[in-house]
């Protein structure tokens, strides 16, 4: 889960473990690139608006270095062109916030079953 | 003076050591508001789902100041139950999804329209106890 506001990060982090996910936390794109090499496998729940770098162009910087990890971006903003970009740059899903809680936890879900058919990070060197 | 629920015994700056219970029927709010204040050393009770669970934990401690979503589970309101804690002088600050809520004036500190931020949590914090 990657939100720069603590109250979305935690409250979207309570969601996924009650689910049974295993969850990690960052406040920022940055932080979790800098996390990523670490990363083997999972599913990214980012949201849009973040500043320095945003959903939209962590998508850019993980596809740039092979990383095939589905990410799901969340915005409370639902602007269509913004949805349509998110999905062009590579995101499974574009969903509003608030989110429903059975929706996003079928999203993730999803993603890791498209994830175990793909491949994962792949190092750029 | 401290007030009946011994507000002035507290605090130098920022929330730290407010007692504040949470109402809210959606889970993962109430535990993300609940791990976010307790981090700023809040003395947090809740959630609670319903207002009858909310008024066992006010008759265990009334708190500073309640979050109160408007709609609980079942569909139950929340009006009665922040007029009671109106009445016990806690300062109520709605949570809500909805953006035309009526409330009786005077009985609610401040509103947060959902979804809300860290950032709006603090300001609204601040408005009800600065």
């Amino acid at each position: 889960v990657i939100d720069d506001d603590g109250l979305a990060r935690r409250s979207l982090a309570a969601l996924l473990a009650a689910a049974q996910f295993s969850v990690r936390t960052h406040e920022s794109a940055i932080a979790f690139l800098t996390d990523l090499p670490e990363i083997e496998f999972g599913c990214i729940v980012t949201d849009l608006y973040m500043p320095s770098v945003d959903g939209i162009e962590l998508i850019g910087y993980l596809r740039a270095c092979g990383a095939s990890t589905p990410v799901i971006v969340l915005s409370g903003r639902g602007e269509v062109p913004l949805a349509v970009k998110a999905m062009r740059a590579g995101a499974i899903e574009f969903l509003e916030k608030p989110v429903e809680a059975d929706e996003l936890i079928a999203w993730v879900r999803s993603a890791l079953v498209y994830q175990n058919a793909a491949p994962t990070y792949v190092s750029p060197g | 003076m401290t007030s009946s629920n011994d507000y002035g015994r507290r605090r130098l700056w920022g929330p730290k050591g407010l007692r504040v219970i949470l109402v809210e029927d959606c889970w993962h709010i109430g535990l993300g508001l609940k791990d976010l204040l307790q981090e700023w050393q809040v003395d947090v009770a809740g959630p609670v789902a319903t207002t009858v669970e909310a008024e066992r934990l006010i008759s265990e401690q009334v708190p500073d100041v309640a979050f109160v979503d408007l709609i609980l589970r079942g569909g139950e309101w929340a009006y009665d139950l922040i007029d009671r804690l109106h009445e016990k002088a806690v300062r109520v600050i709605v949570t809500t999804g909805y953006s035309d809520v009526q409330v009786v004036p005077g009985t609610v500190a401040a509103i947060l329209r959902k979804p809300f931020s860290e950032e709006q949590l603090l300001a609204a914090l601040n408005l009800v106890d600065p």
